[in-house]
């Protein structure tokens, strides 16, 4: 079933990959500017997917959207990762009360949700890609810590951990040589269901005017584009949903199947 | 049992404390002066600095804190810059609408999970199982604001059952506010409850394995029985926690799916003003809905001790 589970995920999430890539070079019609189509035409040759209220091919802005999803998915989880793991480290080693107040501040952290810190941002700074893509991060962050902290304080409590320390390795080398590698994984597991929060978190900022700003394509902005149409050509609403959805499942997967091959104890249970 | 629930106000209070910080601090990164903008570039210096003085940002910082802080337990979420109108005022009507949108999306989620989770459970090796599974999981990938404009366009446009969009209140016809909040709780409950679905699986899958069950059922409880019996109320703690969670994400697709049916919720308030970038309306409700989600976590926690009683003695 995980087997199943994680080549399910991989094929999902490298075909979002493989239009993002192709649109880079290649869309059967400018997906921004061409307005030369007839508007609202239903799916028919060429225009496989129909076109758009302004007459633009909406197969190419299917293509290009997966480049705002992945860019966003990418630049969030990055940002998640590179500030949560060594916070997470460092929190492991530090005394029990410092821990703690760390740990009760992640609390208070979690409770601003990814789509209202990008609001409140987006109030202050003005919306776009860039806000976005930082408040889904930021919000990611303490998951993060709280996945490395846990990861690091059961490297540090092993055996090899006390040798390495006994040989007179530092901290430092400690949580580079030890915790990192041994933590990867969960961070892996983190890094994919992240991914596919940052996905449905853009596409509902992209729906709201406060994520990915037109002319460029975004899945949710499309589905905004769609509402005002819905009486005349209801399909418009199907296709970027079902490219959300198809993106979202795919990372989903992902993240389940590495979790259940990482640890065969949970295959019953998830 | 006492000092469980004060421990864990006295938390609360600290988080209340450090949420409304970064909000305050997040908030005055607003570039530029109220008062210029709101007077315009035709402005005189003195006519600023009066404006100032009168929206009270010539103050400094801490006070204008500690004034927000003081205020908002009173009640009183300050002024709005731009509109000069009270910013409770502005949030009072909103209340209902989002309150009941949230409340009722989180019972229908729970009435469609609890079901078929245990039904996921119970044959998670049969083929009934695995379909939920599966559904859930493609449900999960759908977001909620997708399943409101199909759910719209379906029921609204093309059988014209329910009306797409637009909000009635309770008190000017009550059939018409039922009809007008069913698609919206619908859309919200089914991602919800989807999300829901795993958690009530895997809970009951542990109570599968228990002592307590095998009994129950060797002393011949029938399976759904002895679930029932005895099952509900174990896996309950750990579904608690994840009902927690989802009134805040409940909370926070609320606005998503207010725009999408045209409610005039908390969602559409915080937007308009978002827009207009008019801090006072901004903070005040970002705080709201981030007390909301402090205070539903500050429950669940006091909610273990009254749900399991083995809690309560190890405490003394």
């Amino acid at each position: 079933m995980s087997r199943l589970q994680l080549r399910l995920g991989l094929v999902l999430v490298a075909l979002v990959a493989v239009m993002a890539l192709v649109s880079v070079f290649w869309t059967p019609f400018d997906a921004l500017y061409n307005t030369s189509f007839p508007r609202l035409r239903p799916p028919e040759w060429p225009n496989v997917l129909g076109t758009d209220r302004l007459g633009r091919d909406v197969f190419s802005r299917l293509l290009v959207g997966a480049q705002s999803c992945l860019v966003v998915g990418v630049i969030s989880v990055g940002i998640a990762t590179l500030l949560g793991v060594p916070a997470g480290i460092v929190t492991a080693q530090l005394p029990k009360a410092a821990s703690e107040v760390v740990m009760r501040a992640t609390d208070v952290a979690q409770a601003f949700p990814a789509l209202l810190l990008a609001i409140l941002l987006a109030g202050v700074f003005g919306g776009g890609t860039v806000t976005a893509m930082v408040a889904i991060g930021l919000a990611a962050v303490p998951q993060f810590i709280r996945i490395a902290r846990a990861g690091a304080l059961s490297v540090l409590a092993s055996d090899y951990v006390l040798a390495a320390r006994s040989c007179g390795s530092s901290r430092l080398t400690i949580a580079r040589t030890h915790v990192l590698p041994n933590i990867a994984p969960l961070v892996g597991v983190q890094a994919s269901v992240t991914f596919a929060m940052a996905i449905l978190a853009e596409a509902a900022l992209s729906y709201l005017g406060l994520g990915t700003q037109p002319p460029t394509p975004s899945w949710g902005s499309m589905l905004k584009d769609a509402q005002s149409v819905w009486y005349s050509s209801p399909l418009q609403a199907v296709w970027p949903g079902i490219a959300i959805a198809l993106a979202v499942l795919g990372f989903n997967l992902l993240g389940d199947g590495l979790r259940d091959l990482l640890d065969p104890k949970l295959r019953e249970v998830t | 049992m006492i000092a469980t629930v004060a421990r864990r106000l006295g938390v609360f209070a600290l988080s209340l404390v450090g949420a409304s910080l970064a909000i305050f601090i997040i908030c005055q990164a607003l570039p530029g002066d109220p008062a210029r903008i709101l007077l315009g570039d035709g402005a005189s210096a003195e006519q600023i600095a009066a404006k100032a003085h009168e929206l009270g940002t010539d103050r400094p910082a801490i006070v204008r804190y500690l004034t927000w802080v003081a205020g908002m337990l009173r009640g009183d979420f300050g002024t709005s810059y731009a509109s000069g109108v009270a910013v409770s005022g502005l949030i009072g009507p909103t209340l209902p609408v989002t309150g009941a949108l949230a409340g009722f999306s989180l019972l229908v989620s729970v009435v469609i999970a609890l079901p078929f989770g245990m039904l996921a459970a119970l044959r998670r090796r049969r083929w009934e199982g695995v379909a939920v599974s599966a559904v859930a999981q493609v449900g999960m990938a759908i977001p909620a604001f997708w399943a409101g404009i199909l759910l719209s366009i379906l029921f609204g446009v093309v059988w014209r059952v329910l009306p797409p969009n637009g909000y009635i209140p309770l008190t000017t016809d009550p059939i018409g506010w039922a009809r007008s909040l069913a698609l919206p709780v619908l859309a919200l409950a089914l991602v919800q409850a989807a999300v829901l679905v795993r958690y009530v699986r895997s809970a009951f899958i542990d109570v599968l394995s228990e002592d307590y069950y095998r009994t129950a059922r060797a002393v011949g409880w029938s399976r759904w029985g002895a679930l029932l019996r005895h099952g509900v109320r174990n896996a309950s703690l750990s579904l608690v926690t994840v009902l927690g969670l989802q009134l805040a994400s409940i909370l926070v697709g609320a606005i998503v799916i207010e725009q999408v049916f045209v409610l005039p919720g908390l969602g559409s308030l915080l937007l308009t003003y978002v827009r207009q970038k008019d801090v006072m309306v901004i903070q005040g409700v970002v705080m709201l809905l981030v007390l909301a989600v402090l205070l539903i976590n500050a429950l669940v926690e006091v909610s273990y001790v009254l749900i399991d009683p083995r809690l309560r003695t190890a405490e003394r």
